[in-house]
């Protein structure tokens, strides 16, 4: 695996920033604290998944919070009954059937992936508190929980299945056909059809990933807290996007490592971290992340600015003549 | 053309024909009374409003309960703005913020509908009257007991409810002020964890490693609590977590070992003060006095001793007034 | 007749149809609901809206897009609250300096997307978690309250019976509405939106095109906060969040396409009409809370759908973006 100058970048500001908050953070350099850490950054990562592949196809996928909560209040029924293996089949099933909806949507039916997605988190958002009517789900058996709070080693449970998710993810976006329509689509649709790569199919594909993604990272949450509440998931697509971006993935689409999803995911949860460490009020969390979120973008662009601009005209040259007027 | 207007008609004798039954419908005499809560994903709210209907059912008149889907006082305003031009006949409000809402009951005033402000007090606007629970005290209750537990002398961190939320304000008041008066126990630290589980665990996993020596955790309200004793579980410390509210989950959990104690906020009573109030007010004209204090369903923590005792006689009340507790 | 009914038709486009179609329903299921003091009330309910997504309108005709502006709102609204109470700065010059803020916000969106070539979900993305948190820091997590009843007439006042806000809606909506059909800056917007290269070849000065219309952008947003100031009466960071993708949907949902060069003010009008009325009914008729969100999502899906059935055969050469 080579390492563009971009992902160079990447790596070395986090190494700083790593070092920066060890120097500077009472505490940050402690082995517990680290693996909190690295747990937190992985949960971030895993929630940035199905966003990653959405993005990549020049999409979005606002549902995944609400999707999770759904997903993850059905499968807790099944689960505080004791039938663990059966509710994570449930949880799973029912985030790639929402996704596949939003897929067949956007790519059958045409709907832009912002309504689709947008409509489907109201809806699945409000299906999710019908269906608890606002109480919460706990007491799961250690059966379940050790998908959250478990350790292989001196190594968190989520951080291993999220290692393998993004592993395999890598894998098969380098290596395989999906993958390499996958961003094909996301740098230029038009082109994609008409070179005959079954564009259709492949979005339905990577739109009912991010939807079994979604209710996976829901499900490793919900074993961690030892609850379900319908409210999961909120701010997920927000910070979903902001984990993303920060590790090089593009809202225009094609292009981005999904293994950035880690650099992103670390960065965000330094920030939290040191706020709470160095007793600081949450808000500056909020100021510190869209900062961050620009001035990572602008580095990105400034040292690829001249790759950027040719594709720009590229894909600008490749839009037909539109209606204009009011 | 003549097909056309005796469609015309038709249509239009059908549509009055439905708008005067649905308006015959309403029996003269039929009380609407509309209580309008924080948030009814919150249990201590879905007690709030058994309450409430509970009291409407003693009355014979109709009791509709609201909550705004999204936590915001601007909501709140929309839904009372709605209530008027449903023409309820009185509406019952736990306002999000209490200056916030001010023009809404303004705007009930201006309707003549009478307002009765409960749980959190509004600044301005004419009300009927108020009820609510002493948060200060609650809080006070909360804080004395964990001095007594520790006799006098230890650590205690504190997370606080949303920022700007009376009842954060008046629970952190109350403890503070307590804890002020033991020289011997230190605060080491006050934060924000937003009345949120989620939020909790992260902020409790972060104070664990800031601080390696914790006596109790004192949270505003359950959600908190649940949330903190998770992290403090998996990190295999042991302190007292202390919370608000006495949800059932929390008298689990405190039955089980888990968290040493909570405080009964009693929403039930106050839901049913608050509607009865307002029924008598509008069957009987009796006016409510302007401030009718709530008190507590138990005047202490409640805690492992008393946790089953204070459950059942709290599923024994519901039942009384013939409420199913799943 | 037939030509009081060939003029109407063009206007009856799949939106307004809906939304005539949701007020007679819920006319029918609830009594109050077709009123004039609920009209009144929806109309003062999606004034903040409104304004709002006429700013995110211009945005989108350039096929760009706003995710700030409910940030931006916010931080409006808690400067102005701020200057107000601690400042003691007087209402008026309070909001323009609030207003003001906003439109710096806008700005810098603009500049970093047209000078930088950044993609506009970047820098607005950006915006929104910097603005919420300056204002989350200027009001200390807080909520400020107690104003000065000027500022409330804003919202609560009236004039003739009508709500003031709608006539501060109605007089933007003019400008904005004649801006775009008739001047010559309005028709270069849907040009960009529609080809940008072929924009800048034939004379358009994209670049500061875009950044103005960005500014505008933040302007209207910032409008808005004060407008929201006066109907909540208090000013906390987080309660306009959600308003970005808000004014979104009313934009799309009202007839703009988000790939650009088509669309205008008319249509998000539309759009705001439908999702208040749709909102108001929900409550008038007494839907379950949680089932309001169901509904309203469906609305939402429904509603772009009856808009772009006359697009089908357009839709084909869009996909590139729209995926």
């Amino acid at each position: 695996m080579t390492l563009s100058s971009r992902a160079l970048y990447r790596v070395a500001a986090v190494t700083a920033i790593l070092a920066a908050a060890w120097i500077f953070v009472p505490r940050f350099g402690t082995e517990s604290n680290l693996i909190n850490l690295l747990r937190q950054a992985f949960l971030l990562a895993l929630v940035a998944t199905g966003v990653s592949l959405t993005m990549l196809v020049a999409g979005l996928d606002l549902s995944i919070g609400a999707v999770a909560a759904l997903s993850s209040c059905l499968a807790a029924t099944v689960i505080v009954q004791g039938h663990v293996a059966l509710g994570v089949l449930v949880g799973l099933a029912v985030g790639a059937l929402g996704g596949l909806l939003n897929g067949v949507m956007i790519a059958k039916l045409k709907l832009p992936f912002f309504i689709m997605t947008f409509s489907m988190m109201f809806i699945v958002r409000g299906l999710a508190l019908t269906y608890t009517q606002g109480t919460s789900i706990h007491g799961f058996p250690q059966s379940f929980t050790w998908l959250g709070k478990s350790f292989v080693g001196p190594v968190p449970m989520p951080v291993v299945l999220g290692g393998a998710v993004l592993g395999l993810l890598y894998l098969v976006l380098t290596k395989t056909t999906f993958g390499r329509i996958t961003y094909a689509v996301g740098a230029n649709a038009e082109a994609a059809r008409f070179s005959g790569l079954a564009a259709d199919r492949n979005l339905i594909r990577v739109y009912a990933l991010s939807g079994l993604l979604a209710s996976l990272s829901g499900l490793i949450y919900i074993a961690r807290l030892n609850a379900a509440d319908a409210d999961l998931g909120m701010m997920w697509p927000l910070e979903g996007i902001a984990v993303a971006v920060i590790g090089g993935i593009a809202f225009s689409g094609g292009e981005g490592n999904i293994l950035g999803l880690i650099l992103g995911g670390i960065v965000m949860a330094v920030v939290g971290n040191c706020v709470n460490l160095l007793g600081l009020p949450a808000r500056f969390q909020d100021f510190f992340i869209g900062f961050v979120i620009i001035l990572v973008v602008l580095v990105d662009h400034l040292t690829q600015k001249r790759g950027k601009v040719a594709k720009s005209l590229a894909v600008h040259s490749h839009s037909v003549a539109k209606e204009g007027g009011p | 053309m003549k097909r056309c207007v005796w469609l015309g008609c038709l249509a239009l004798v059908a549509v009055a024909a439905l708008s005067g039954a649905a308006l015959a419908a309403k029996a003269p005499g039929d009380v609407h009374v509309a209580l309008v809560v924080k948030d009814l994903t919150n249990r201590f709210f879905v007690e709030m409003k058994w309450g409430g209907e509970a009291a409407g059912k003693q009355h014979g008149i109709k009791v509709t309960v609201l909550a705004p889907e999204k936590y915001a006082v601007d909501n709140q305003i929309r839904i009372m703005e709605d209530l008027i031009q449903k023409k309820v006949d009185a509406i019952v409000i736990v306002p999000i913020d209490g200056a916030g809402i001010v023009s809404g009951i303004e705007r009930a005033n201006k309707a003549r509908i009478p307002v009765f402000n409960l749980n959190t007090l509004a600044t301005g606007g004419e009300v009927i009257g108020f009820a609510g629970i002493d948060h200060v005290q609650l809080g006070r209750i909360q804080g004395q007991w964990a001095v007594d537990k520790l006799k006098g002398k230890g650590n205690v961190v504190i997370l606080e409810g949303t920022t700007g939320a009376s009842s954060a304000i008046e629970r952190q008041q109350g403890v503070t002020e307590v804890l002020k008066k033991a020289p011997g126990v230190k605060v080491l630290a006050s934060t924000t964890a937003k009345y949120n589980r989620q939020q909790a665990m992260k902020v409790m996993e972060d104070l664990l490693t800031r601080f390696p020596e914790i006596d109790m955790v004192l949270c505003a309200n359950d959600a908190m609590a649940l949330g903190a004793k998770e992290a403090i579980k998996d990190a295999r410390r042991t302190m007292g977590v202390v919370g608000i509210d006495a949800i059932p989950e929390t008298l689990e959990a405190i039955q089980k070992g888990e968290v040493a104690g909570t405080v009964d906020s009693n929403g039930f009573d106050q839901g049913f003060v608050a509607v009865d109030l307002t029924a008598k007010y509008l069957l009987k004209d009796q006016k409510p006095p302007k401030d009718t204090l709530v008190g507590s369903g138990m005047a202490t923590v409640i805690t492992k001793e008393n946790a089953l005792a204070f459950e059942k006689s709290k599923t024994e009340k519901f039942k009384k007034f013939g409420i199913k507790v799943d | 007749m037939a030509r009081l009914v060939s003029r109407i038709t063009p206007l009856l486009s799949g939106p307004v149809v809906i939304t005539l179609v949701m007020i007679a329903l819920f006319s029918l299921l609830s009594e109050g609901f077709f009123s004039p003091s609920n009209a009144v009330n929806i109309i003062r309910q999606a004034s903040v809206l409104a304004l709002v997504s006429f700013g995110q309108t211009f945005v989108i005709l350039l096929a760009g897009i706003d995710l700030s502006v409910g940030a931006v709102m916010g931080l409006t609204s808690c400067v102005t609250a701020q200057l107000m109470l601690a400042g003691h700065v007087h209402p008026a010059v309070a909001a323009l300096f609030g207003i003001a803020t906003a439109a710096v916000c806008g700005l810098l969106n603009g500049m970093v997307h047209s000078f930088l070539g950044l993609n506009p979900f970047v820098p607005t993305f950006g915006m929104w978690g910097m603005a919420l948190g300056a204002a989350l820091i200027i009001t200390e997590e807080r909520v400020i309250t107690g104003f000065p009843s000027s500022l409330r007439f804003l919202h609560d006042g009236e004039f003739l019976g009508l709500p003031a806000p709608l006539f501060l809606v109605a007089a933007v909506f003019l400008l904005l509405h004649l801006f775009l059909r008739a001047t010559p800056a309005g028709v270069a917007t849907y040009a960009i939106g529609g080809n940008e290269a072929a924009a800048r070849l034939s004379g358009i000065r994209v670049r500061l095109h875009k950044t103005a219309i960005y500014a505008f952008s933040g302007f209207m947003a910032g409008i808005a906060g004060i407008l929201f100031l006066a109907r909540s009466n208090a000013a906390q960071a987080i309660d306009t969040i959600g308003y970005e993708f808000d004014s979104i949907a009313a934009v799309v949902v009202g007839g703009t396409s988000l790939m650009g060069g088509k669309g205008g003010v008319a249509q998000t009008l539309v759009g705001v009409a439908l999702i208040a009325t749709l909102r108001n009914g929900l409550n008038m008729v007494g839907v379950n809370l949680y089932l309001q969100l169901v509904f309203i999502g469906l609305g939402l899906i429904l509603a772009y759908v009856s808009e772009s059935r006359s697009l089908l055969p357009f839709l084909r050469l869009r996909r590139a973006k729209e995926a």
